[in-house]
């Protein structure tokens, strides 16, 4: 057996959920713990952008993680796809609200930061366009599961959706390579390596890391509810009479 | 860190957003697994069962 059939089971999801969860939200804690403590009090002002730069440590991670996030629907859509996995569709419906927090807190974190060092809440240009669609694409791949009442329906039309709109997260990526932007350039996943200092770059990661486990843990008790309100749905249409 | 630099409030801003809207979104996760995990309960209690279309894998 596979482990994508092993793991097809809901009902072992589950199981397997209620014992990681406690961990997942320890680790998450102890990382937002360490990362703020080293991002806010150990690490050093920028010599250009002073106490700015600490905003940083909130808005890289939640724009790292909305591409992540998006990242995750996508696959998840590809798998529901091709392999019928019955739990693919649910991670990919349980991630986007998750995935358009994380997208909003990005822009409101970036535009917070833009005013002081570039005198403007925001402009049109290419990196912060192409994270706004991306905003979009998680907007309007929720507004598909809530418009479409049938979820076997609703669920290959979203995951067209998701794999078609995958495409703007590589132009987020190298949009700051390929066109003119204000926003600087890649500075810690580069081929050649970061180019920030380890006391800036080591709470950075880890509060890269603890929004991973964030989301994590947030997806996987979105996954259980998803798993349960569609039984719910299944037991409210038996007792009906409408499956007959 | 120092609070008297300058635009400490754009730096206090950006915490508090993401501290309310990540809360935000915690609670609003919590809260619907809450109001499923007691429905499912009262339908369990109610002595309600699942009965899956033909052909469709049951979730």
């Amino acid at each position: 057996m596979s482990s994508i059939e092993r793991f097809a089971n809901p009902t072992r999801f589950m199981r397997l959920q209620t014992t990681v969860q406690p961990w997942v939200w320890i680790i998450t804690l102890a990382l937002f713990g360490v990362g703020l403590f080293l991002g806010l009090t150990r690490a050093p002002a920028d010599y250009q952008q002073g106490e700015t730069v600490r905003i940083m440590y909130v808005h890289v991670p939640a724009a790292w993680s909305a591409l992540m996030v998006y990242t995750v629907m996508a696959v998840a859509s590809i798998i529901g796809i091709v392999f019928r996995h019955p739990l693919a569709d649910i991670a990919a419906k349980a991630a986007a609200p998750i995935g358009a927090a994380f997208c909003f807190l990005a822009l409101a974190t970036g535009s917070l930061w833009g005013k002081p060092m570039w005198g403007t809440w925001w402009v049109w240009d290419a990196r912060l366009t192409s994270m706004f669609v991306l905003l979009l694409l998680y907007l309007g791949y929720m507004a598909i599961w809530q418009a479409i009442d049938d979820p076997r329906r609703a669920s290959r039309i979203a995951a067209i959706v998701a794999i078609v709109g995958f495409i703007n997260v590589p132009i987020v990526k190298f949009s700051v390579d390929w066109w003119y932007s204000l926003h600087q350039p890649a500075s810690v996943f580069r081929t050649d390596g970061p180019t920030i200092h380890p006391s800036i770059l080591t709470p950075l990661l880890i509060m890269g890391l603890a929004y991973s486990f964030l989301f994590l843990a947030l997806h996987l008790i979105a996954i259980r509810s998803e798993i349960g309100t569609r039984r719910i749905r299944q037991t409210e249409l038996a007792r009906t009479g409408a499956l007959q | 860190m120092d609070f008297s630099a300058p635009h400490m409030g754009f730096v206090i801003s950006s915490y508090a957003i993401t501290f309310v809207v990540l809360g935000a979104l915690a609670l609003w996760i919590f809260a619907r697994a809450r109001s499923v995990t007691r429905r499912l309960k009262q339908l369990d209690d109610e002595g309600a069962r699942r009965r899956p279309t033909s052909g469709q894998v049951e979730t």
